[in-house]
């Protein structure tokens, strides 16, 4: 089927991070409109929930009515006998899966080759003018064969914003981690600027070793220094000023440098941070806070509600996703001149299990930690 | 009537009260650790002292009450039952307000915990409970004749309780029990039940300041993991920990061997509605009001909560549920949800919309307050939200629910009665400790074990003499 998709406009927008907010409005109107009608006559599973909450595309009349949209909670993902699809199962060319506390049933998220390009497209764009991420090398403070999704998604980011394999080094192999050798792999590198991706608790080992044995690094001006929120659970974590400060100090960086991002597996996407610590979510997602009592509607901006994090960029499933997390959204102009949603991620609904990287990492700390 | 209030309330821009410790019967404040409850009133503190060296000093040498005959000490709990029986009388009055924020339980579901409290200390039970667990209790004064020797149940010594926030009653339970055995008793109060071991002991007060059960109960709180768990642990000669498995796991891990450990919890529960119910309109509701009100108790968070149903007969889960809809409105108003937080609206709510989205048929009240789901994967109730929502499965036969029952499983009930007996074998062999009836579930009848044991017989040390 050939659709002339918004989103396919909008993602290749000049500003798309800092169109007036009325535009925001306006095109978040058009492409989820345009998304949900797609699901809406594609996806008969989706098809028969909405029609249990009466919802139908001609409901969708402003922008506020995106509140209607109907969230699938992402454990559907995994129990459904059939796959929950909303193009012909042939078109399907990736399937990603995370895990859940709850099941040993994988979670599966099925990509067809438009939905893949674009949503890299789109996170490239996020990772170069958000995170100012281009070049360089990017160390990672894992195992290679790290099957977390924050960490493959990590990988299909750097490849898409043109970054080669060989532009990056692991450095957890065989369940080893060595700080000296991690300081003279970052030392020695001749590639600038150097970047560093891993979960909080390997940054505080580094940390503690350095500060123990009074060492400093001076990383570059253009340096990263990027963690994952959905990984925040791990034990080790520090108060997040605390670790910016301590990292910024043993790195030779400016706090700016160090940007922790939200890792949405379910979306294909992270949200990284801008240089004032705030998550932005480009106008191709929209994130829906819902009032955890009534979830048909939404609540108050800068109130906590269950969020559904929603993709306009997939057309191979409805990625309106409910996956238990619980946040805070505001929406308005940043600091740092950035306009749309911001995200504060605020935990998980109560008996919501873990998600997958964390515990992932968590397996993985206790192997290191050995 | 009471002396003084047990809990200080200290005021200020945000409430927050004052907590003491009961050592052996002396009462101290202090501000070495703080709670937080949030409350629809928003969060609330509360200040306790730290545990130091010299409470573990007297708390570990404490001595038993074995010189009271058991006369003595059921006369003793009796009086504390009568204070209790009184909604009027002071310290319930100051403990179910305060137990209402604390717990986030409504005050109906509080005066209905106390109530039952002032059940458990009733003469008839207790009396009950020593005949059922003890046989004849003589054995808790004396050495009576067994054959060819004789045989005397002697105190173990001291008895720490590890209690779990989520039913009030147990804190009752748990003393009762160290006391009829003749230990001295450490309470140790969960973050979520900070009032009701604290009243308890001050009303022993009101009882009688110097008798020896009074002096020799202590009542504490220390965060989960603290070091002083470990040496109190230590120092215990028996031990009951009430609560889910982290808990009970760290405290197994830290009691000697040698030390009597009794351990109650994490479980969960079911129901069974045979074909029978559905005889008439009339026997319907009884049974959907009785089953509503074993879902609404203590806000299903006890280990006798249901947390599912299995319904026999074609059609008729379907008849259940619209039943059950119903009974729970009316028993929501009886017993009002306390509490919740946001990110358990959020789980409910989340459980409704993934049974929606399986095309599972669910009701609901407006908002949170109650649910039931109309399932038929059973597998999935693993992941329960709690919060007063039940899953109900339709099965041809309620034989063929047995399967379901693991070690997991603490209470089945089922409706009617009479199919109890052609249950029960199968049901408890699988791994359920208790069968019992519609309605009953949160209601232990004297004579019943408790998780698989008599616990009165573990808490003494059942010694002989030729």
């Amino acid at each position: 089927m050939v659709v002339d998709w918004e989103c396919d406009e909008m993602v290749k927008l000049d500003s798309p991070f800092n169109m007036p907010l009325d535009q925001v409005k306006e095109w978040r109107f058009k492409v989820f409109k345009q998304i949900f009608e797609f699901h809406y006559k594609n996806c008969p599973l989706y098809t028969r929930y909405c029609d249990l909450y009466h919802v139908t595309p001609e409901d969708i009349k402003t922008n506020s009515d995106l509140n209607k949209i109907q969230p699938v909670p992402s454990d559907a993902f995994r129990d459904m006998d059939s796959p929950i699809i909303s193009v012909p199962e042939a078109d399907i060319v990736f399937k990603s899966t995370t895990s859940s506390t709850t099941s040993s049933k994988p979670v599966w998220f099925c990509m067809d080759k438009t939905s893949i390009d674009r949503t890299n497209f789109a996170n490239r764009r996020s990772f170069t003018e958000i995170l100012k991420l281009k070049d360089g090398f990017v160390f990672f403070l894992t195992p290679k064969d790290s099957d977390t999704g924050l960490v493959k998604g990590m990988q299909a980011t750097l490849r898409t914003i043109g970054l080669p394999p060989e532009n990056s080094d692991y450095l957890v192999t065989g369940g080893e981690f060595d700080v000296e050798q991690v300081i003279k792999k970052l030392t020695d590198c001749p590639i600038k600027p150097r970047h560093i991706y891993g979960p909080p608790f390997v940054f505080m080992r580094i940390v503690e070793y350095m500060e123990a044995n009074n060492k400093q690094l001076k990383l570059d001006p253009e340096s990263r220094l990027m963690t994952t929120g959905g990984w925040k659970r791990v034990q080790g974590e520090v108060p997040r000023e605390m670790f910016i400060e301590r990292v910024s100090k043993v790195f030779g960086v400016d706090g700016s440098q160090i940007r922790d991002s939200l890792g949405l597996t379910d979306i294909f996407t992270m949200l990284p941070e801008c240089e004032h610590h705030k998550k932005h979510v480009p106008p191709w997602f929209y994130i829906s806070a819902r009032n955890p009592e009534k979830t048909n509607e939404e609540v108050a901006e800068g109130e906590t509600g269950l969020l559904v994090y929603m993709s306009s960029l997939i057309q191979s499933y409805p990625a309106f996703c409910m996956t238990g997390d619980m946040g805070i959204l505001r929406e308005g102009v940043c600091e740092c001149g950035r306009t749309g949603q911001t995200v504060q991620h605020m935990g998980r609904a109560q008996g919501a299990g873990a998600r997958g990287c964390a515990i992932r990492l968590e397996e993985f700390m206790n192997k290191i930690q050995k | 009537m009471a002396k003084a209030k047990p809990v200080e309330f200290s005021g200020g821009h945000q409430a927050a009260f004052r907590i003491p410790l009961i050592i052996n019967s002396e009462k101290r404040f202090g501000q070495g650790i703080t709670t937080k409850t949030h409350t629809k009133d928003g969060e609330i503190s509360f200040h306790l002292p730290e545990v130091t060296d010299s409470d573990i000093e007297k708390l570990s040498t404490t001595s038993d009450v074995h010189e009271l005959s058991i006369n003595e000490i059921i006369d003793f709990y009796v009086k504390v039952g009568k204070l209790w029986g009184n909604r009027n009388y002071d310290l319930r009055k100051d403990a179910v307000q305060l137990a209402v924020r604390n717990s986030g339980y409504s005050a109906e579901m509080i005066e209905h915990a106390y109530d039952q409290i002032a059940g458990i200390f009733s003469k008839q039970f207790i009396s009950q409970t020593i005949k059922s667990e003890i046989q004849d209790e003589a054995f808790l004064d004396d050495w009576l004749k067994v054959d060819e020797i004789y045989v005397h149940a002697q105190p173990r010594g001291r008895v720490l309780h590890i209690l779990a926030g989520n039913a009030p009653p147990i804190s009752a339970v748990s003393m009762l029990r160290g006391s009829l055995t003749k230990n001295s008793n450490i309470i140790k109060m969960a973050s979520g039940d900070l009032v009701t071991s604290i009243y308890l002991a001050s009303s022993f007060l009101d009882v009688d300041a110097d008798h020896p059960i009074t002096k020799t109960t202590s009542v504490v709180y220390w965060p989960h993991g603290s070091l002083v768990e470990e040496k109190i642990i230590h120092n215990a000669n028996a031990v009951c920990v009430w609560g889910g498995k982290d808990v009970i796991e760290s405290t197994k891990a830290k009691t000697r061997p040698g030390t009597e450990l009794l351990e109650f919890g994490p479980r969960r529960s079911m129901q069974f509605i045979g074909h029978e119910a559905f005889e008439s309109k009339n026997v319907l509701q009884s049974v959907t009001d009785k089953a509503a009100h074993d879902i609404v108790l203590f806000d299903q968070e006890a280990c006798h909560s249901p947390q599912l149903a299995f319904v026999e007969g074609k059609g008729n889960a379907e008849t259940f549920c619209e039943a059950l809809s119903k009974s729970m409105v009316e028993e929501c108003k009886r017993l009002p949800k306390g509490f919740t937080r946001g990110d358990k609206h959020a789980s409910i709510s989340h459980e409704r919309i993934l049974a929606k989205f399986y095309g599972e048929k669910v009701y609901e009240s407006e908002k949170t307050e109650w649910t039931i789901i109309l399932s038929d994967k059973v597998q999935r109730t693993q992941r329960h939200p709690l919060g007063r929502m039940l899953y109900v499965f339709e099965i041809p036969d309620l034989k063929g629910a047995i399967h379901h029952i693991d070690k997991s499983v603490q209470t089945v009930a089922v409706f009617p009665e009479k199919r109890i007996v052609e249950l029960r074998d199968e049901i408890t062999k699988r791994g359920a400790d208790r069968v019992t009836s519609i309605g009953r579930m949160g209601y232990f009848a004297t004579g019943a074990p408790h998780e698989g044991v008599y616990p009165l017989s573990r808490l003494v040390r059942w010694v002989k003499s030729r």
